[in-house]
């Protein structure tokens, strides 16, 4: 599984850190650190609520492009 | 925004995941180390006086649960759950001490007639629940840190 830029990107985009966004979806940072990093699979729940708080929606940050496979 | 903790122990669920493995993995070494220690007493060969083989097995598999643990931050974020790290230092340290006082003043073995005393059992118990301890502490510090540079 590589690198979950997207989610970085559109982190950076809404101003937030790591532990911001962690506390706004109710896990520790490591895990988002993790998901960033592409070493953990989050389960949907939590995709949803990383969409809800990023503002954006479940296809354009966690559906792979072209190039992704 | 309903919250993806679960668990009492305020988990969330990439820990639980983890910590799944992680007690699987304590528990094939404990039994691994258990099979190990029943043919040496088998052949005769006794490493540790008493119980002390046992508990230092138990020691040796909880050490390694509570290194995962650290390692792979699979810490609960109340702090109450956290010091008890501390206190399984505090703890190490007493043990250490009194070793340590046995061994330079008294010049108590830790070793006898081929089989760890109660001495060397005790002090290498200390030394577990130290290093888990440091271990604990370092981390902490590690990810205070890399916060900081985010």
């Amino acid at each position: 599984m590589g690198k979950n830029l997207k989610m970085k990107a559109a982190r950076a985009a809404k101003g937030l850190t790591q532990q911001e966004l962690a506390d706004r979806v109710g896990v520790t940072r490591q895990t988002v650190v993790a998901i960033e990093k592409g070493d953990y699979n989050p389960t949907v729940r939590l995709c949803v609520d990383i969409c809800r708080a990023l503002g954006v929606t479940l296809n354009e940050l966690f559906w792979p492009g072209e190039d992704e496979g | 925004m309903k919250k993806c903790f679960m668990g009492d122990d305020g988990l969330d669920e990439r820990q639980l995941l983890l910590r799944g493995n992680v007690y699987k993995h304590s528990l094939i070494v404990m039994m691994s180390l258990l099979l190990i220690d029943g043919f040496l007493r088998e052949e005769g060969i006794v490493w540790a006086e008493g119980m002390w083989g046992n508990i230092l097995i138990f020691w040796a598999s909880a050490g390694i649960a509570l290194v995962e643990f650290i390692l792979r931050d699979i810490l609960p974020r109340s702090r109450r759950q956290n010091s008890l790290y501390i206190i399984l230092g505090l703890c190490g340290l007493m043990l250490a001490v009194m070793g340590g006082t046995h061994i330079f003043i008294d010049h108590e073995p830790l070793v006898e007639n081929g089989a760890l005393n109660t001495l060397g059992a005790g002090l290498i118990q200390a030394a577990v629940m130290l290093g888990v301890c440091i271990l604990f502490i370092g981390k902490q510090v590690y990810d205070r840190r890399r916060k900081e540079e985010e």
